[in-house]
């Protein structure tokens, strides 16, 4: 099967000097790709050069077979890619419900059933609809967030450490919904610091350190390996 | 006779005091126009517009103008100059302004580029309209009494325009699509890109309305004032960021009570003390407010 979202030995940083180089990664519609490395390695920076944020100094990304290099966010999410950034992920003075609303921005036409669908996902966000955003607990902003970036039907979601300061049950939680996003036929990348969760619950999992792919696997194989236990898990 | 001459002078308090609730109903329409101009601008782009006084005297102007000059109704000659005024202030956006945020400039240069630019529109209008007092030729109309106020038609008519831009534009950024993107752009400008909002066309829309907004306060301040120079806009700012920082900067809402609340009690007080005081007296509002509430008294979280 043709990937979703191809990255092709993306070179990107903030000024000058690149952070992240040469790093490829796939992702395959209806599956969770999970990032993993060190702090600093470079993952944020990566999505997002992915999702034009960033100059990209070389390398290509190819959306749908497509060559969306260097195209600005609204108009990746027009196409079809959607980015919940780790921090500041939600409009705090908005309500729920208009979060979700400008997350259908771009794609205004079937705002309703996919609020209804996004309900359906994470009924918290209903019971709290005309609350503002700024209320919200640090798990359900989360969920706010994913149903925000869901809201554009994207084929592509790009999700940084989404489980970043969550209990371990919320954690659970969390990678529930993500899987249950790839099963909708959604293609996933999560980057994240909970790597036993992410990798039990990835079908891919790509291991970046010092802004260069080192390794990638599925996420039992990568979980079993030593070298990795050791590099992440304190084993 | 002594219970009469009481109940005579409490009379003559309260019906000067109302008197004071009057103008300062006036007053405030006027201000509530130009406050929520000024910080609909704010809340999306984040800086201050000090040029924001000089659309309102290019608005009084070219109102001036059209009413003076190509004889067209005083109403109609206002929806022109604000119409218009909507135009440049986009232009100037565009042109000016655009340019130094496209270059990351630091807000202290934006915050000099509007000063200079607030200096260069005033001058612009003296040198073509000159330095002396200009006066539209309308008749205020007739007096209208409620209670111990009085009005003139042509203040209620401030009045309701005031009332009916204050609804529009609560309704604008309550219920439609624009509007909220232009409160996510107020909360949080990175995140509404991410969001895909197209932030280029709502700022656009925010310098339009900001400028309609301010083309048409500064024809209704000018009809209130009744003879205005080219001073008109810049000598009113301060109290339009009285009104503004008092409800909260970048809040719509503060703003419109900001006015409420200012416009009141510059008036109220002018009916005890020197009317020269009114600055004075928006300015302590200004500094209480400022001391115990720096975020501004209407507010509670986020911007809008
Ligand atoms: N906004 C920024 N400007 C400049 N450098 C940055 C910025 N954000 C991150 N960096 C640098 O980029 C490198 C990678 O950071 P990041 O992508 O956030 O790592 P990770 O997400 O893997 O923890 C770090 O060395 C960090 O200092
Ligand atoms: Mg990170």
């Amino acid at each position: 099967m043709e990937p979703v979202l191809s990255v092709s030995e993306i070179t990107s940083g903030y000024g000058a000097s690149p952070i992240v180089k040469g790093v490829s990664i796939a992702a395959k519609a209806a599956s969770t790709v999970v990032i993993v490395g060190p702090n600093g390695a470079g993952k944020s920076t990566l999505l997002k050069a992915v999702f034009g944020l960033l100059s990209i100094f070389s390398g290509k990304v190819y959306l749908k077979g497509e060559d969306v290099t260097g195209m600005p966010p609204e108009r990746l999410v027009a196409r079809g890619m959607g980015y919940v950034p780790q921090n500041r992920n939600v409009f705090p003075s908005l309500s729920v419900r208009e979060n979700l609303e400008i997350g259908a921005y771009q794609t205004p036409k079937h705002t309703s059933e996919r609020m209804e669908r996004v309900y359906l996902m994470f009924p918290d966000l209903k019971k709290a609809m005309t609350r503002p955003a700024g209320t919200l607990s640090g798990g359900q902003r989360n969920m706010l967030a994913m149903g925000r970036a869901l809201m554009s039907d994207p084929d592509v979601l790009l999700l940084d450490e989404p489980t970043a300061g969550l209990s371990p049950a919320y954690t659970k939680v969390v990678w529930e919904h993500i899987v249950r996003i790839a099963e909708i036929g959604k293609s996933v990348i999560v980057v994240e610091q909970n790597t036993t969760t992410a990798l039990t619950s990835s079908d891919w999992g790509y291991v970046l350190v010092a802004g260069e792919n080192r390794d990638q696997g599925s996420g039992p194989e990568l979980l079993a390996r030593p070298d990795i236990g050791k590099m992440f898990l304190g084993r | 006779m002594e219970w009469n001459k009481r109940a005579r002078r409490e009379s003559c308090d309260v019906s000067l005091l109302l008197m004071g609730v009057g103008f300062g109903l006036i007053t405030a329409s006027v201000l509530a126009i130009a406050s929520v101009g000024l910080t609909l601008q704010f809340g999306v782009t984040n800086f201050v517009n000090f040029a924001y006084g000089e659309f309102l005297t290019i608005g009084a102007y070219l109102a001036y103008f059209f009413s003076a000059v190509a004889n067209l109704n005083i109403w109609l000659s206002m929806l022109l100059a604000a119409l218009l005024t909507a135009g440049i202030s986009w232009l100037i956006n565009r042109v000016v302004i655009q340019p130094f945020l496209k270059r990351k400039a630091p807000l202290l240069i934006l915050l000099v580029v509007t000063i200079g630019l607030s200096l260069f529109l005033e001058n612009g209008v003296q040198a073509i309209a000159g330095p002396s007092f200009q006066q539209y030729v309308t008749a205020p109309g007739a007096i209208v009494n409620i209670g111990p106020m009085i009005f003139t038609a042509q203040q209620l008519v401030i009045v309701g325009i005031a009332i009916v831009l204050m609804t529009v534009v609560h309704l604008l950024l309550k219920y439609t699509r624009i509007g909220k993107a232009m409160r996510s752009m107020s909360d949080d400008p990175d995140l509404a890109r991410i969001s895909g909002v197209p932030i280029q066309r709502v700022t656009d829309l925010a310098w339009l309305i900001s400028g309609f907004l301010a083309g048409l306060a500064g024809v209704v301040l000018a009809i209130n004032v009744t003879s205005f120079t080219p001073a008109l806009g810049s000598q009113f700012l301060f109290i339009i960021f009285a009104a503004v920082i008092v409800g909260g900067i970048g809040r719509p809402y503060g703003a419109m009570l900001g006015a409420l609340l200012i416009g009141l009690v510059t008036e109220v007080s002018a009916m005890y003390i020197d009317s020269a005081y009114k600055t004075v007296v928006a300015f302590a509002i200004l500094v209480i407010v400022l001391l115990f509430r720096p975020q501004g008294i209407f507010t509670s979280r986020g911007r809008v």
